[in-house]
């Protein structure tokens, strides 16, 4: 009985265990699986490549890659490496080591691309690619990833305002978010600018210097010296340029700037890039500089102490286009600079001097303190010594100090002032057949509605053949997105073999009713015409009004304010 | 624009910029803004993260200026200030009456798993803390941000189990907490039990396979 009690035991044991060890294995988890999210920037400016080799610049937001691994499988994965590389820039890097990774754990890689020294003299843009691994021990054995997404290489003049996607770009705000690389043209320990700053101190302020600590009446007599040597030696405001470019998916405002170096030989600047002269000149003699920045316009300031010295650096004028384009004295530079930062504090579009607009910079963007992003990061690129740069300050130095003397202003009227007169509109109203809007379309020109089948949006244009003015209006029904209706427009008109380039510049009031502005240019690359374009745009009642006044190329400027009166007389339903 | 650590910005991006020129200009006292900062991390290194303070009229003002009609900027805003983090699950609570605001997030792979149990959070630049607990540590800052003083107070809460939580200087030179949490393993008990239950079956089979069959 007891043997039989025995082996019953033993059977009735061993099925137990068996049923207990089947169960652990039947309830085993499932093997680990890495998940792989990749975000590549969508292009790189070369002047900032010493940024994106910096993890801690810009708290570590200039990235080039991000790849985001999760373990969606059960059992543990081991031994990860993440490796990137740049073919032709850069060799993969030394993997990064991620220990494990447990069931349901997310781990980051980031990419801080070093590239060479040598991309800082690169001038074209490029499409590179960039390669990422991943290696891990998993289910049978060492598992190996890899993948590849391209990206834009920029020339080193190329400053990005903007990298986010056009979906995602609803303010002037969002167009420049990436401005804080601005600092990186500001180049004070760019051997040129050094000897253009030691040259100016012993040559024209007589062996003295400023530097930290230095008070206002000091930084004004630094100032004062640098902007006198800008108006003799005939450094000129070159007008403004702005230009958006498709960039992959995203909508990127992007400006050709030159570097410090290349506008002081050069003689001429945009604002910004006379806003970075000023700038790097300031930094190299141990002043603190500042960049304002407005959606339209750009200026330098210095920080002394607690007081902030702006200065309007375009006030150098346009000599050029003739009387009432001259330099401005250093004292009304600096007064419309106040006047500048004044409107900037205020959160206003317009400056004002004696109750009278002297300048229309758009309403205030940014504050950049070049030595707060220098320290964090946000530095110029490396350049070489020039001795031929050199050369050229000494002899405009030499000539200035033999002829004229540096400290010499003109005393003109600040081109500012100086607007042609705006001669009235005459002419008649254009009633839209669906009373959508009102316009009044000169005398002289001939009108069109909807001249084009296949673009249904374009309802009216109008056109002077003598002058080549013009003046387009299209409404979208059904749709609110004022930046989508300027890329429905820029298709339709690149489908037709044109180049339409625009950026944001602003809003403006007609009839009671705010818009934004857009400026930009049309190409015609197969008969070499084209025209500039300032466009009004409004989103609102499920109707999407896009009215465009433009001239022949070059003309903007000059005819802007009477284009203007044109577009003041639209009125829109909604 | 100038640097902000993103629960500053949370609060002053938008008059962050002003700052230089605003103390300039008013030459005034500043105000206090005091932020609290809660931050409880899980066993695999996410965390959930909330942010409340309160702003004076003014500040609040701009920082409504900024946010108001477009929340989405934080997120972006923090997105930037935090590569190495997967941030989702935004919630912004705004008290109008109170001009107190409070924002709550997750984040994955806010700690990083090191190897050999051990784990990593990166902390702020400059950041001090107080162990409160094993598995809580508090750090505070004052800063000048955007015309006004920053108080802000950060509460790490770490999870059950970690230990030896201590203040290192990271990989990158960065200050980084770091504590030890064994992961969890799997539980063997099914595998111990039933090689015990199938030894002591062999036992038993064995045994009664040498006893002699009773007589009949």
């Amino acid at each position: 009985m007891k043997r039989t009690i025995l082996l019953a035991s033993g059977c009735g044991f061993l099925v137990a265990s068996a049923a207990l060890i089947v169960a652990h294995f039947v309830t085993a988890p499932a093997p680990g699986h890495v998940s792989m999210q990749i975000e590549v920037k969508p292009a790189v400016m070369t002047s900032a490549y010493k940024v994106y080799a910096n993890r801690a610049a810009g708290d570590g937001r200039y990235w080039l890659a991000k790849i985001i691994l999760k373990n969606e499988g059960g059992r543990v994965l081991e031994n990860l490496e993440t490796s990137f590389q740049v073919p032709g820039h850069i060799a993969w890097t030394t993997p990064r080591k991620h220990p494990a990774l447990l069931p349901g754990q997310t781990a980051v890689a980031l990419f801080y691309p070093r590239f060479p020294d040598s991309v800082a003299s690169k001038t074209t843009n490029t499409t590179e690619q960039v390669e990422f691994r991943l290696a891990y021990d998993g289910k049978g054995g060492r598992h190996e990833e890899s993948r590849q997404v391209g990206f834009q290489m920029r020339g080193r003049n190329d400053m990005i305002y903007t990298t986010l996607p056009a979906s995602e770009v609803v303010s002037a705000h969002d167009l420049y978010e990436n401005t804080d690389l601005l600092a990186a043209f500001v180049t004070p320990d760019d051997p040129v600018i050094k000897y253009f700053v030691q040259q100016l101190e012993q040559k024209v302020l007589g062996g003295t210097g400023v530097g930290a600590g230095a008070d206002v009446e000091e930084t004004l007599r630094f100032m004062r010296a640098v902007y006198a040597y800008w108006v003799a030696s005939g450094i000129v405001y070159a007008g403004t340029e702005g230009l958006p470019e498709r960039s992959g998916d995203s909508i990127s405002m992007i400006q050709h700037v030159r570097l410090p170096r290349e506008v002081l030989v050069g003689q001429a600047g945009l604002c910004v890039e006379l806003a970075t002269l000023f700038a790097s000149i300031a930094q190299a003699a141990g002043l603190e500089p500042v960049i304002l920045t407005t959606e339209q316009h750009a200026y330098p300031a210095i920080k002394v102490g607690k007081n902030l010295i702006p200065i309007e650096a375009t006030a150098v004028g346009m000599p050029g286009r003739g009387k009432g384009y001259g330099a401005a004295s250093f004292e009304h530079a600096v007064r419309i600079g106040q006047a500048n930062l004044q409107a900037w504090l205020q959160g206003r579009g317009e400056s004002v001097i004696d109750g009278k607009v002297v300048m229309q910079p758009g309403m205030p963007i940014g504050w950049y303190d070049i030595a707060e992003l220098h320290q964090q990061g946000i530095v110029p690129p490396e350049l070489p010594d020039d001795p031929v740069l050199k050369q050229k300050i000494d002899d405009t130095l030499a000539a200035l100090l033999g002829g004229r003397r540096a400290s010499a202003q003109a005393e003109t009227p600040p081109r500012q002032a100086a607007q042609p007169p705006e001669p009235g509109v005459a002419g008649s109203a254009y009633s839209d057949p669906r009373g959508h809007f009102v316009i009044t379309i000169p005398a002289g020109w001939q009108a069109a509605t909807m001249p084009y089948p296949a673009m249904p949006a374009l309802a009216l244009q109008a056109m002077d053949r003598s002058s080549g003015n013009g003046l387009e209006v299209y409404v979208f029904e059904g749709a609110e997105n004022v930046y989508g209706a300027m890329s429905v427009i820029q298709q339709a008109i690149g489908s037709s073999g044109g180049v339409v380039r625009f950026a944001a510049s602003g809003t403006a009031t007609l009839g009671s009713k705010s818009f934004t502005r857009f400026e930009g240019s049309t190409y015609f690359p197969a008969t070499g015409s084209g025209t500039e374009w300032e466009a009004y745009a409004r989103a609102a009642d499920n109707l999407t009004f896009v009215a465009t006044v433009g001239t022949t190329p070059g003309q903007l400027a000059a005819r802007r304010a009477y284009l203007r009166q044109i577009i003041r007389t639209l009125r829109v339903r909604a | 624009m100038s640097k902000h650590h993103p629960f500053a910005r949370l609060a002053l991006a938008g008059i962050a910029a002003l700052l230089p020129v605003v103390t300039a200009a008013m030459q005034q006292e500043l105000p206090v803004i005091q932020q609290d900062i809660e931050v409880a991390i899980d066993r695999l290194g996410d965390a959930e993260l909330s942010a409340t303070f309160t702003l004076p009229a003014a500040q609040w003002r701009l920082w409504n200026q900024t946010y108001g009609q477009n929340e989405y900027l934080l997120k972006r805003d923090f997105e930037h200030q935090f590569s190495a983090v997967v941030l989702h699950d935004f919630k912004l609570e705004r008290d109008e009456m109170n001009r107190t605001a409070t924002l709550r997030m997750k984040g994955a792979a806010t700690a990083e798993y090191r190897g050999n149990g051990t784990w990593e959070a990166e902390l702020e630049k400059g950041a001090r803390g107080t162990r409160v607990s094993d598995t809580v540590w508090q750090f505070s800052k004052s800063t000048v941000e955007g015309g006004a003083i920053l108080q802000q107070t950060f509460r790490v809460s770490l999870p059950k189990g970690a230990r030896d939580a201590e203040q290192v200087n990271g990989e990158f030179g960065v200050p980084v907490l770091r504590y030890t949490l064994r992961p969890e393993r799997r539980s063997p008990w099914l595998l111990l039990g039933g090689t015990v239950l199938g030894v002591a079956g062999l036992t038993l089979l064995l045994l009664g396979l040498l006893r002699r069959p009773a007589r009949a």
